[in-house]
């Protein structure tokens, strides 16, 4: 199969590109011919501190196929001591101490598209989420699905996320979610962190069809023309401040 | 509509502590081992003929005001810094008459921003706190609680002009930040006005405003009266015991519809008329009154 991904991304308005704390797999358009690749994106959660680097080590590990596996609990607990080594490399002081403590906490939704046997035209795909960042499939111009959160009015909750500390993390299993299906040639996926995802949704809550919404967020060329795209419906109130990631995954 | 202001840092808001620190706040709040003394003392002209032991109430405002201190610097603060959402100031008033009440570098100063303030606490103490460890189980850690306001009481209560330099401190940094989420001023009282009355100073207050709404005026009344049943956020005065607390019920604000809902989160179930009056209020109480009267406020670039 050949995918041609394309990252676009945001911090929030006001902030500075070092403040963003979304995180995405890839990070540059990407077009590849391959059997099986992994995309994720993750969102961390404002008021934990160092969560934008935790969001960006479940992304990595998670591409790499390390989470997901059945030692995952090995691996998470893993990045935890990877994520304390790296925010307590130098002396902080005591309110980060505090913060370090209760940790950093981040969603998390991972793509994994493979070809079937038979060729290189279908497919199958799976993901996995903890949190509040949304997958779409858009197949023949329908949406064929949006997971985890599929009705704009459940946004806003506060959702269990992937804790950098392992007390944050006791019920973590009740809320990794699942699930698997199909792709043929021609299909979309988009990932988005909430903001941008709850857009979408109101959107099509609002009666207009997946095949034009698709049609707008691909008519959108690169970086440049997506701060363009957000500020303009900031100006219209469509979009809630926050840091935007969306990926655009088309399977050729 | 009002009071829907983001707090960023381009647009930050305000909180004004105005805390009574006249000779009645040494009272113990609920004494232990009551002893009559040898000598009774005349303190502030008050008649002192027993002594106990517990915190006193000076001691229990301070406690609470740290905490809140604390955990707004912590919800302020990310790996790059204090994000300066807020300015604060904490005036006290008593026998040394009406002053900023910050020790330490913040001393002498109305207001100080966030950062400012955690960046300078008068000392670090080591406190044991017990946390839920997730799992059903209690643990104990050690955390560090900075100090920024020590306990203080003696002499009389200058309400009236604690009011007016609150107004005074707010009349300067309004103009400055005209479309900011309005000051919210927290007066912490345990006693009756020694310089005049006091309900058209909290008039004069919470007439002062930004483009977003009033000042929002929060009395917390701790009642030496025999006769004061504890209510918090009524939306009438019935059932208050004293003149005195009508004033303050009557100067207070009405809570905003977000505070409502945080005082909600508290189990509170309140009208649409409730006011920002908490009477005789256990530090429970005052601890969860300042929670509703600061959390309500909509942090934006965070």
């Amino acid at each position: 199969m050949r995918v041609i991904v394309q990252p676009l991304w945001l911090p929030k308005l006001g902030n500075r590109p070092e403040q963003y704390e979304d995180a995405c797999w890839p990070r540059r358009r990407l077009c590849r011919e391959a059997q099986l690749c992994r995309f994720a994106i993750a969102d961390g959660a404002t008021e934990s501190a160092f969560s934008g680097l935790w969001a960006r080590m479940l992304v990595r590990a998670f591409v790499r196929g390390k989470l997901g596996a059945p030692d995952e609990t090995l691996v998470l607990a893993r990045l935890q001591r990877e994520w304390l080594r790296q925010v307590t490399r130098t002396e902080l002081p005591w309110y980060l101490e505090e913060k370090v403590y209760r940790g950093a906490f981040s969603s998390l939704t991972g793509l994994t598209l493979a070809c079937d046997a038979s060729g290189l035209t279908e497919g199958v795909w799976s993901a996995t989420a903890v949190g509040d960042s949304c997958l779409f499939q858009i197949s023949d111009g329908r949406l064929a699905l949006a997971w985890p959160i599929d009705r704009s009015d459940l946004f806003g909750s506060r959702p269990v996320l992937v804790a950098s500390v392992s007390i944050g993390n006791v019920k973590l299993g009740e809320h990794v979610k699942s699930i698997s299906g199909n792709w043929r040639t021609g299909d979309e996926f988009y990932l988005m962190t909430d903001a941008i995802g709850s857009w979408f949704i109101r959107e099509v809550e609002g009666g207009r069809a997946a095949a034009d919404l698709a049609r707008e967020v691909d008519s959108i060329g690169g970086q440049a023309s997506f701060e363009k795209w957000v500020a303009g419906l900031h100006e219209s109130r469509k979009l809630r401040n926050d840091d935007i990631t969306l990926l655009r995954i088309r399977v050729d | 509509m009002a009071y829907t202001a983001e707090i960023s840092r381009a647009n930050p808001s305000c909180f004004l502590f105005l805390i009574d620190q006249s000779g009645s706040m040494q009272d113990v709040v609920d004494p232990a081992n009551i002893q009559p003394m040898a000598h009774p003392l005349v303190v502030d002209g008050r008649n002192y003929t027993h002594t106990a032991q517990g915190r006193t109430k000076a001691q229990g405002v301070c406690e609470a005001i740290n905490r809140l201190l604390y955990d707004i610097v912590l919800r302020c603060s990310k790996e790059t810094g204090i994000y300066d959402y807020f300015e604060i100031g904490v005036v006290g008033y008593g026998g040394a008459g009406v002053r900023p009440a910050f020790g330490g570098v913040l001393a002498s100063r109305d207001l100080v921003t966030i950062s400012e303030i955690g960046n300078n606490p008068i000392r670090i103490e080591q406190r044991k706190k017990k946390e839920d460890d997730g799992a059903g189980g209690i643990f104990e850690r050690t955390v560090k609680f900075p100090v920024w306001l020590d306990p203080t009481a003696s002499g009389g209560t200058p309400m009236c002009e604690a009011l007016a330099r609150a107004r005074s401190i707010l009349s300067g940094w309004l103009p400055q930040h005209p479309n900011c989420f309005p000051p919210v001023v927290i007066h912490i009282s345990d006693g009756e006005s020694t310089d005049g009355e006091p309900l058209e100073a909290m008039r004069s207050l919470t007439s002062l405003s930004s483009n977003d709404g009033n000042v929002l005026l929060f009395n917390l009344h701790i009642s030496g009266n025999p006769n004061a049943k504890p209510i918090s956020f009524p939306d009438s005065p019935v059932g208050l015991p004293d003149q005195y607390a009508r004033t303050m019920f009557e100067g207070a604000s009405m809570l905003t519809s977000l505070m409502r809902t945080i005082a909600q989160q508290h189990g509170f179930n309140l009208s649409d008329g409730a006011k920002g009056f908490v009477l005789n209020a256990d530090m429970v109480l005052v601890v969860q009154a300042l929670d509703i009267g600061t959390r309500a406020a909509n942090m934006a670039d965070r």
